[in-house]
């Protein structure tokens, strides 16, 4: 008998079914009542997925809304975009300055909206360890920048007063002699952090960097990096400082360290964020 | 109308189009690069592969498996950030030479492979003729493997330029970061990935160009030594 040929029928028929059956989404969801909704969310660098839903099963609890949600972790923004396009998940769970950057460009998508959801990030630099020196100019710095409002300046300019589809303004680097301070960013998280179309970083990360290299008075050097690469880039010393994202603390059900790696040191937060869904507009 | 404003918006407004193209000038120099040092290092590995001494064999041997068997971003994550942590070099520099390892150890095993398909009878005739082994090897062997090698070469080389898209991990930004950066500043990552591809199989194309062109050149010839 042609075994080879039956072999390639069989085949074929099974790869196209997988395709065909790959290609019918997470239908189950449209029509039950009760059912999980899938969240897509981008993965921590350091807590496992074990930790990160053992916790996030308790902070689920403590809403009176009654929804319930199965996390599904991205490594990168276009990445869980995608996902929500092919319907791999329901939702997105985003920083609500990211939300509106995207809302703003996309008119397919909404905000889900919860009551009783809160759950807040709060964003700072991390360093390693051993620049106990470096940290405590870092923290001076960025109190000073609370403190004389110039922080509330980079969080208008950069993020609250961009207008629909506008995209934030390049920052000014400041040009100093003084010893070069290596930071990396990477580029994911509109408008926070974004590289613009003529291949500079940009955003608002980038804009508290270059005024804190402006009070230090040391050369800022921007590095793009890979957001899973940072912790590496760090302790091999290839940069100094990184940005991180804790929980604030304080009646939070989410430990602050959770995302924490050993042998770094992390900044007081300079901004805080809330945490969205965002979701396909209901047909 | 509507898709072409987009595209235009995505890939050529405001210098865009001059960010993509530094993009890919860094992901061709780091394969051009690594391609040329990757066949030198593979050419030399083979050598000692091929060796009748058993110790250069042996070394050529583990060199060959461990390079092949991992993969590539570890290599180029362990050169980086540890083994060179501390050298000073570029990550450039450090990029060509992980591509260029790994490429070796495939360029080795190809070329190998080649000998192995040349008849060996020819060679032992052109040395009971008078060749020296040099000789033979030149004028015999080498024709006929570069004929064999060239087009598991060519796969070989198309899949390098595929792998150095993992070089954002050491802050370089080749075409496949510039491709990432541009989906998340415009939340378009369809249509933008959509363009990426096309300018990797553009690359390709060029590479599959080349290949077939020399081909071309030596049917030719071929044919006006026929005639």
């Amino acid at each position: 008998m042609n075994l080879k040929k039956m072999t390639t029928v069989v085949l074929g028929a099974l790869l196209s079914g997988a395709v065909l059956a790959g290609c019918g989404g997470d239908r189950a969801n449209d029509l039950g009542t009760d059912v999980r909704t899938k969240v897509g969310t981008l993965a921590h660098l350091n807590a496992s997925e074990e930790q990160y839903n053992e916790i996030m099963k308790k902070v689920d609890e403590t809403w009176t809304g009654k929804f319930s949600f199965d996390y599904v972790y991205y490594d990168k923004l276009t990445a869980m975009q995608m996902g929500l396009d092919a319907g791999n998940i329901r939702e997105m769970s985003l920083y609500n300055s990211t939300a509106k950057y995207l809302l703003d460009r996309n008119d397919k998508l909404a905000l889900v909206e919860y009551k009783d959801m809160k759950l807040a990030d709060a964003f700072c630099c991390a360093v390693r360890k051993e620049d106990q020196e470096l940290l405590a100019e870092l923290n001076k710095a960025l109190e000073e920048m609370k403190k004389d409002g110039t922080m509330a300046k980079l969080v208008t300019t950069y993020i609250t007063d961009l207008k629909k589809g506008e995209e934030p303004p390049a920052v000014p680097m400041p040009e100093t002699q003084g010893t070069p301070l290596k930071i990396a960013v990477t580029g994911d998280l509109p408008p926070l952090d974004l590289v613009l179309a003529d291949g500079k970083a940009a955003g608002f990360n980038t804009a508290v960097l270059a005024e804190i290299g402006k009070r230090l008075g040391r050369n800022v050097e921007i590095v793009q990096i890979d957001s899973a690469a940072r912790a590496s880039a760090l302790s091999s010393k290839k940069v100094d400082v990184v940005f991180w994202v804790t929980v604030p603390t304080g009646g939070s059900k989410v430990p602050a360290d959770i995302d924490k790696p050993e042998g770094l040191e992390l900044t007081v937060p300079y901004y805080q964020d809330d945490t969205v869904h965002v979701g396909r507009k209901q047909q | 109308m509507e898709e072409l404003t987009l595209i235009h918006r995505i890939f050529f407004a405001e210098g865009a189009w001059l960010t993509f193209g530094k993009g890919i000038l860094v992901t061709v120099e780091i394969s051009l690069l690594a391609l040329f040092l990757g066949t030198l290092l593979g050419a030399g590995l083979c050598f000692l592969r091929m060796s009748h001494n058993p110790l250069p064999r042996l070394f050529a041997r583990g060199c060959i498996s461990l390079l092949r068997g991992s993969p590539v971003l570890m290599l180029l994550m362990l050169l980086f950030y540890g083994v060179l942590a501390g050298s000073g070099l570029s990550p450039l520099a450090v990029a060509v030479l992980a591509f260029s390892l790994h490429t070796s150890a495939h360029v080795a095993e190809l070329i190998r492979g080649a000998i192995a398909a040349t008849d060996y009878g020819e060679v032992e005739a052109a040395r009971s003729l008078g060749f020296s082994k040099w000789q033979a090897f030149r004028l015999v062997t080498l024709p006929q493997l570069i004929r064999i090698a060239r087009p598991m070469y060519q796969s070989t080389i198309v899949n390098l330029i595929q792998w150095t898209s993992v070089v954002g991990y050491i802050t370089i930004t080749d075409l496949t970061r510039v491709i990432y950066n541009t989906a998340s500043r415009t939340m378009q990552p369809m249509i933008t990935i959509l363009g990426g591809m096309v300018i990797y199989l553009a690359m390709s194309y060029c590479v599959y160009g080349i290949f077939a062109y020399l081909d071309w050149r030596d049917k030719q010839r071929d044919g006006t030594l026929g005639a």
